[in-house]
């Protein structure tokens, strides 16, 4: 089953996708601030998730998000925090933000990689060849090193590809491993 | 989540100029044009030369077709952007085109235009990042060629031999390439 989560009115996707809130990575002005990707994670887990399986009676055998680009922050912010407990199972992540918040997530995945040993999760993380790829690749090279237990991950530089080209590439490569 | 965009503005086309000769002979009947050109929101990052042949012309249509050469250099610094990494995109490209230029008044002075390309370019990227608290340091280098189409979509004055025109192109490659 495909869920896709948009927006009935204005584009809210620089708040719900964020944090911490960091205004100044979008200075060409971004739609009503940041910092907000905490409650999406809620809106998912309690609102989203329970609607789906508790209201349609849909039970999955397991749940994957996918996101590209600012969503791609996402989905790495939901699996390396540990404030909530996250609703997915898998990720995949496609042009990943990584810049965002003087590229936190590095500094979240150290936090993660100091208190565990393992990351019980598979990992599609994907970009572009043709996009500027010096963080992908740092953090590709430090997912991969870790040595995490239970963590599968499967990296990929796509080819021949630009920011805008990934997103169906690496969704439908994203799927083919997660669900192999 | 996140909007599909299937073709995105890559390119303005800005202070786009050509030479029309109303001459018979092969040369007069040839339009030369220079083209500086800018990513959104940037400032002007290359150009494009393009020399078009006359093939079909009306009281208020013409068409030409010709060849274009394209050079395109960008270069994102961390702190100008924010984009947390130094950036550099280098391209240059050959492309054949076909301009359709419609004329709506009887002056033709005022035109819109459409022009359908098609070539091959090449790309050079270039990126580093450093993260010093965590003893972070990558450099990366990337070259390709590739096929590449599009179109350009114009409007313009033209003045006697002289035209100047602003244009928007859409290159399926997306943005950057």
């Amino acid at each position: 089953m495909l869920v896709s989560v948009s927006y009935k009115n204005r584009d809210e996707r620089d708040t719900d996708f964020t944090f911490p809130e960091h205004k100044k990575d979008f200075p060409m002005g971004g739609s009503v601030g940041y910092g907000g990707a905490n409650k999406f994670i809620l809106f998912f887990k309690d609102e989203l998730v329970p609607h789906i399986e508790v209201d349609l009676k849909i039970k999955p055998i397991e749940r994957s998000i996918y996101g590209h680009s600012l969503g791609g922050y996402f989905c790495l912010y939901a699996m390396l925090q540990d404030q909530i407990e996250s609703p997915f199972d898998n990720y995949i992540a496609v042009s990943t933000s990584l810049f965002y918040g003087d590229s936190y997530l590095f500094d979240l995945e150290q936090e993660y990689f100091l208190k565990n040993d393992s990351l019980s999760t598979k990992l599609y993380f994907g970009t572009g060849d043709l996009e500027a790829t010096a963080q992908f690749i740092a953090f590709r090279d430090i997912l991969e090193n870790r040595g995490y237990g239970d963590f599968k991950i499967k990296t990929e530089l796509i080819n021949k590809s630009g920011h805008n080209n990934t997103q169906s590439t690496g969704f439908i490569n994203g799927l083919n491993f997660i669900l192999k | 989540m996140k909007k599909f965009i299937l073709f995105t503005f890559c390119l303005i086309e800005q202070f786009s100029f050509g030479q029309q000769i109303n001459k018979t002979s092969f040369i007069s009947k040839t339009k030369f044009e220079f083209t500086t050109q800018s990513l959104l929101f940037f400032k002007p990052t290359g150009f494009m030369i393009r020399a078009k042949k006359e093939i079909f012309k009306t009281n208020h249509f013409e068409a030409h077709a010709g060849i274009g050469l394209r050079t395109f250099n960008l270069k994102f610094k961390k702190d100008a952007t924010s984009l947390g990494d130094e950036q550099l995109y280098r391209s240059s490209g050959f492309s054949i085109l076909t301009d359709f230029q419609y004329y709506p008044f009887k002056s033709k002075g005022f035109f819109i235009g459409i022009e359908p390309f098609i070539g091959v370019s090449r790309l050079k990227t270039k990126s580093s990042f450093k993260k010093t608290g965590l003893n972070v340091d990558v450099k990366h280098e990337f070259s390709t060629s590739f096929f590449d189409y599009g179109t350009n979509h114009s409007f313009g004055y033209s003045l006697n031999k002289w035209s100047l025109s602003a244009n928007i192109m859409l290159s399926h490659r997306g943005l950057y390439v």
